[in-house]
């Protein structure tokens, strides 16, 4: 059967003078004229929404002045980023991501396997806990870790000296540790999410057959369950380490008081810092790492082509989690270990503090309901809540569906030009945001006047389409290199389109990469602030816009209430997702 | 590096170019007085009218997240029923969507509060504003805010530095900026960062032309602690992690009342950074746009601002206040920061601040 | 039911070759197995039949209507085909009970409750499946998925049934068995099947006409009974077990009368009758094929007529219901199986001997 799977469904695909339905439906279920115009849709879609933004950047980097204003065409920009300094600042960048995408990914894959694949106790309640940080807005665990970890008064170390009675303080979080610490804090739940499903859809007899040919329990995990799953770590990889190179507040908030410099903190200062923005040096500094980062994607496509990594089969497997014995108690603590570190701490911080007049000041006379009271009866936050709601729902939704079909198309068919969307749909996510916000904020404005998107929600909705592009098309990429072809081909065989194929089979068989995509979709839409503070427009604030807001304001206590709730919500999301995944999916 | 006295002698030359301009500002206002009284009140009245019809005006603002500006939106609104939508964002973002907007012939603003050294760029670099009206309100204020640039001043914020008092016995806490190279506070300052723009490069900016680069030098021997989060760096100090944040925005002072912190002004004065109203290109509402103006000039915008410590640009409207709020709003203005000569003090800044 | 026609259909990928003009023609109600070694072009044929995949030359007919013309560019996708299809790995949905995957075609084709509650559960109670409507399907066994898919392709009544080799994931046991419940329930249905598989014995067992392949094409198509006892090829010959298969010169040719031609051949050291399909010329070289099962033993120097040759015993195997024995003669080594109760003795001299219409010629 192996030379079926190296062929799919688009071979078919040719369409004849007779068939029926209608023009989508061929567009769609065959021939060389609907693909083409299948394709050319796709392109069309994902020009507007990454290549017109990027080319109105290309542009800034290319001129002397930004769009709208006289000005020649050089290359000063360029010119401007070669030094050494920027270099050395460059390679300081690439290592603080490698520090943190390295752990962070073996602790993914560690955690992800545990929940997925053996008997650990409570391993459902943990799955849902232990990514709850990643949903935290990164300003408020970034306070939250300041008030834990400052060598000064920082909790653990009162607590370390008090124990140990060294004057020196255990650890320090302003320093390179804690800024690779605090980005982990994101990019192990990010991962987490991200590889959890592959490990679940796994047929254990493909491990178990290698343990058979004499390989050992670690020897199979490298050779088999992680090589097959090799789309979805490389994928992961990639995203968490290119966000690594972008990261911006964790650098700002722990490195700068240790005199970390990172290239995204030299971006904002060519904006915000010089008497006049440098949108030139910075657009320019930015396509620069662009082209390293397309390196890797590139690296990528070469590493997976024309392998095969199917898991999922027609034949049923039963779920097959590995008794641990007495272990299971180990890995539970781990993951207890983990939540309390990364969750209870934290976030304890954030709750305790927001009952008290200030974070810190823990005394009676602080103890108070003002903070909730004051987030509840502020108009602004409720309508931003509900803008905010509107444009998640919309906007995750229309990405997944987005991500799916270019995911689908690059992943399953053989059609021409699949490299090239699945290109695309990489490049937002290597654009720095503040930089990309812009690329917007002048595409829209540009855009000839009868069009009306600037100004509108709909502008927001298309920048957050763009922008949560990459990570939809990595889920369900990752989801369809799993499925083999023969559950889609005998929907096909028997009666159904390539619309109710895409439909009943494929989007349901990778629903819980859908769902999860979806959430981390929702919640970034939740928490995008650089384009979504140049796109808002009166009235249509949306809920980043006001916790930016209240955070200058100094109502960090306020902010942490909304983060909170922020939390709930994703409790309740993943929990909904999950029960709906244990009723049909996980019986896998 | 310039000497000490050459640099003395080019702060002269600023401050005496100062003084020129506001005294031809004078001059064009007493010109303007020149006219009827009742020939201008007449021609006020029509903008007030019109002003009403329009019904709206569209406020872009720098300063983020004050709740002075929701405020006097509501009193605006309550004295002439015209409605203010208020649009958010820091200064690089505002003015970003604001050139962008009018190249793209998208004229959706009338009035964008922002800082005398962003109107420079705008008036400038982007051409996106208009010259300022005479309003009756605009001839009352103090000269000294009657600017060269295109902005009705509004208000001042001024900087000072904050001690904690659980660290800072009374007796040791800095009087002036010059405190600040105390051998005692080694390692003990936490700063905004001077090599950015923002509070600590102002005041880096003022100190530097008016004590001089020795002073900062030794301040720098002093290993502040930089920072770019003014409220979070408050909180820090006020929890004790280190002694002194400086400089710090006084009119905070209210919000963290309860916590031990004490809030300073140098004897010298308070570093302070002029907000103000400008009036953009082809504004939408632009009577509604010239009354708030005029508003924001008049004595209920500027008892708003000086209630809560920011320095009014008119005399009178600090009676009453409490003494501590009073002092922050009457506090005397030591220097700011002019955005000509940006880079140039960036890069000393960089220089001396590595 | 429908008959399917195939007209020098070929397809290519790139320069291979895989499937070369082949023709044939499936008749209405008819059992036709594909039969094969792995990457003989069976399944390619299957697909291109299903419309999986696309044949590059050649036309493919169902019933009366062209489903596919290469030269025409004409191409009916899979759906329109009105085809039910079992895959070798059943491609049971794992996310969809047992119910559901049944229902599957019907819900597609927007039947309405009743006659998809009627029908899915008339299909599982054909392979008896009823009782596990309700179960999610990875809970199945690998029969009771085996039986699933086959409810699925039958349930809307299609106009061809396309299996492809259903039963080579289940145990030898179950494959038998499942194999004559297929077997049975296609001759009651009367429903045009096509059916891939590498496996001989299960192509004799089902099938009206066995088609052989190889390396694309086909080699020969005939009834089971046919193509074992009178292939028309050496290779065809060799597919089946693991048959005797001797070098000789036809001495003599002659019609016996039927439809066939008797021989009389003599190799190295023996010589005697056998049967050929056409007349092949005195000299000419040929091979002749003699199955291990009607190979008989006796006593050394005893002969009656057809084909015998001396040897003496060098090997036996034991394998349950019969025995291996080898014989080693003047020419060559022949394999032979006996019933597994008679004792034989290494190193005895023996006869082997065969009856000439056990003996079967093709030209080499």
């Amino acid at each position: 059967m192996t030379i079926i799977h190296n062929r799919s469904l688009d071979d078919i695909a040719e369409t004849g003078p007779t068939l029926g339905g209608n023009a989508v439906t061929r567009a769609f279920s065959g021939g060389s004229i609907g693909r083409l115009i299948g394709m050319l849709a796709l392109i069309a879609i994902l020009g507007f929404l990454t290549i017109y933004p990027l080319a109105m950047l290309l542009y800034g980097s290319l001129h002397s002045t930004p769009p709208g204003l006289a000005g020649e065409f050089n290359l000063n920009g360029y010119r401007a980023i070669m030094t050494t300094q920027n270099f050395l600042v460059l390679i300081n960048t690439v290592g603080i991501s490698l520090a943190k995408t390295v752990p962070s990914l073996t602790i993914a894959v560690f955690l992800a396997w545990i929940i997925a694949r053996t008997d650990t106790p409570f391993r459902g309640t943990l799955e849902v806990l232990i990514t709850l940080p990643f949903f935290i807005p990164p300003i408020l665990t970034a306070m939250a870790w300041g008030m834990l970890g400052n060598p000064q008064v920082g909790v653990i170390n009162l607590v370390w000296r008090s124990i140990s009675g060294s004057p020196d303080p255990l650890v320090n979080v302003y320093s390179y540790g804690g800024v690779v610490w605090h980005m982990c804090q994101y990019s192990i739940p990010f991962l987490f999410l991200f590889t959890v499903d592959a490990f679940r859809a796994m047929d254990p007899s493909l491990e178990e057959s290698s343990r058979m040919c004499g390989a050992s329990r670690w020897t199979t995990f490298r050779k088999i369950t992680l090589l097959l799953m090799l789309p979805v770590l490389t994928s992961s990889f990639m995203l968490s380490f290119i966000r690594g190179i972008e990261s911006f507040e964790s650098p700002l908030f722990f490195g700068l008081p240790a005199g970390i410099k990172v290239i995204t903190t030299d971006i904002y200062e060519s904006i915000n810092h010089r008497a006049t923005p440098d949108y030139q040096y910075a657009t320019s500094l930015s396509f620069a790492i662009m082209g390293l980062m397309f390196l890797l994607v590139i690296w990528q496509w070469a590493l997976l082509r024309g392998k095969s990594f199917q898991t999922v089969t027609g034949k049923g497997f039963r779920p097959n989690v590995m008794e641990l014995g007495p272990w299971r108690w180990v890995t539970f603590g781990f993951c207890v270990l983990f939540f309390i570190i990364t969750v209870v701490l934290p976030v304890g911080q954030l709750l305790l503090g927001s009952f008290f007049r200030f974070f810190g000041f823990y005394t009676y006379e602080m103890l108070t309901l003002e903070h909730y009271r004051a987030v509840f009866s502020n108009s602004e936050f409720w309508r931003a809540v509900r803008n905010t709601m509107m444009l998640g729902l919309l906007g995750a939704t229309a990405t997944m569906a987005l991500g799916a079909v270019v995911a689908y198309v690059s992943v399953r068919t053989r059609w021409r030009g699949r490299s090239l969307i699945d290109g695309m749909a990489w490049l937002p996510w290597m654009m720095p945001g503040m930089v990309l916000g812009v690329g917007f904020l002048w595409a829209f404005a540009m855009l000839p006047g009868p069009i009306p998107i600037y100004g509108t929600v709909w502008a927001l909705l298309l920048a957050y389409l763009a922008l949560g592009t990459p990570v939809a098309v990595r889920v369900m990429t990752g989801a369809y290199h799993q499925l083999s072809y023969d559950l889609e081909e005998c929907s096909r065989v028997h009666g159904a389109s390539w619309f109710q194929t895409m439909w009943r089979i494929m989007v349901a068989l990778a629903w819980p990469a859908f769902a999860v995509g979806w959430v981390l979709t929702f919640f970034g839409i939740m928490r995008e602030l650089s384009a979504s503070i140049l796109l808002y427009s009166v009235g249509s604030e949306t809920l980043a816009v006001v916790l930016l807001k209240l955070w200058a304001n100094g109502n960090a206590e306020q902010v942490s209430v909304i983060g909170l709730m922020m939390m709930l919500l994703v409790i309740l999301f993943r929990w909904v997702q999950l029960r709906f995944i244990k009723a049909r999916i996980s019986k896998l | 590096m310039t000497s000490n006295r050459s640099m003395t002698a080019a702060a002269i030359r600023q401050w005496s170019r100062r003084c020129f301009l506001t005294a031809a500002g004078g001059i064009a206002v007493a010109a303007a007085a020149w006219q009827p009284v009742q020939a201008q009140d007449a021609e006020w009245d029509k903008v007030i009218g019109a002003a009403k019809k329009e019904g709206t005006v569209v406020l872009y603002t720098a300063l983020v997240g004050q709740p002075s500006t929701k405020k006097i939106a509501e009193a605006f609104t309550e004295e002439y029923g015209i409605a203010v939508e208020v649009l958010e964002a820091r200064a690089s973002e505002i003015r970003e969507r604001v050139r962008v907007e009018q190249a793209a012939g998208r004229f959706a603003a009338d009035v964008m509060f922002t800082s005398e050294g962003q109107t420079r760029l705008y008036d400038a670099e982007d051409k996106s504003i208009d010259p300022l009206p005479v309003t009756p309100n605009s001839r009352k204020i103090k000269p000294q805010f009657k600017l060269q640039v295109p902005m009705a001043s509004v208000m001042t914020i001024p900087y000072g530095i904050m001690v904690n008092t659980g660290l800072v016995k009374p007796a040791d806490e800095p009087k002036s900026w010059k405190d600040l190279v105390d051998p005692k506070w080694q390692g003990k300052i936490l700063a905004d960062d001077p090599r950015a723009i923002g509070a600590g490069y102002l005041w880096f900016f003022s100190t530097y032309d008016r004590i001089g680069e020795d002073y900062l030098k030794k301040v720098a021997g002093q290993k502040l602690v930089f920072t770019r989060d003014q409220r979070e760096s408050q909180r820090r100090t006020a929890r004790g992690e280190y002694s002194i944040y400086m400089p710090v925005i006084l009119t905070d002072m209210s919000d963290l009342k309860g916590l031990p912190v004490k809030f300073i002004i140098p004897e010298e004065g308070v570093g302070y950074v002029l907000y103000g109203n400008v009036l953009l290109k082809k504004a939408p509402h632009p009577n509604a746009a010239k009354l708030y103006l005029d508003f924001l000039q008049g004595p209920t915008a500027q008892k708003i601002y000086a209630s809560l410590g920011y320095g009014p640009v008119i005399d009178g409207v600090t009676e009453g206040l409490p003494a501590d709020i009073k002092a922050i709003s009457e506090a005397k203005l030591y220097g700011t920061s002019d955005s000509r000569r940006q880079n140039e003090m960036l890069a000393k800044a960089k220089e001396i601040f590595k | 039911m429908a008959s399917v026609t195939l007209e020098n259909v070929t397809r290519m990928y790139g320069a291979v070759t895989a499937v070369d003009q082949v023709n044939l023609r499936v008749k209405s109600g008819e059992f036709v197995t594909l039969l094969g070694p792995s990457g003989c072009g069976k399944t390619t044929t299957l697909r291109m039949v299903a419309g999986l995949e696309k044949n590059t030359g050649g036309r493919i007919s169902i019933g009366d209507n062209v489903v596919s013309d290469a030269d025409k560019g004409y191409f009916v996708p899979s759906e329109r085909r009105r085809l039910g299809m079992v895959f070798q790995s059943y491609a049971i949905w794992p996310h969809m009970t047992v119910f559901d995957n049944v229902a599957y075609p019907l819900r597609i084709r927007r039947r309405t409750d009743k006659e998809i509650q009627d029908r899915v559960m008339n299909a599982l109670r054909l392979v008896e499946m009823e009782q596990y409507a309700e179960r999610p399907s990875p809970a199945l066994s690998g029969g009771q998925q085996q039986r699933v898919a086959i409810a699925r392709a039958l349930v809307f009544e299609p106009e061809v049934l396309l299996l492809d080799e259903p039963l080579s994931n289940l145990d030898a046991r179950l494959r038998t068995q499942m194999g004559d419940e297929f077997r049975q329930l296609q001759q009651r249905l009367k429903i045009t099947t096509l059916y891939v598989t590498h496996d001989q014995s299960e192509a004799m067992a089902l099938s009206d006409r066995v088609v052989v392949m190889h390396g694309g094409k086909i080699l020969q198509v005939g009834a089971p009974e046919d193509i074992y006892r009178r292939p028309e090829s050496r290779q065809v010959a060799a597919f089946f077990g693991t048959p005797n298969l001797l070098q000789a010169k036809v001495r003599n040719c002659r019609p016996n009368g039927g439809q066939y031609y008797k021989l009389d051949v003599e190799g190295r050291g023996w010589s005697g009758e056998c049967h050929a399909a056409i007349e092949i010329p005195a000299g000419a070289d040929v091979t002749v094929m003699v199955r291990p099962e009607n190979l008989q033993i006796g006593e050394a120097g005893a002969a009656n007529g057809g084909l015998s040759w001396a040897g003496e015993i060098s090997q036996a195997i034991f394998r349950g219901p019969h025995r291996s024995v080898m014989v080693k003669t003047a020419d060559q080594t022949l394999h032979i199986e006996t019933p597994s109760l008679a004792d034989v003795g290494i190193g005895r001299a023996v006869t082997v001997a065969a009856p000439s219409d056990a003996a079967w010629a093709v030209r080499s």
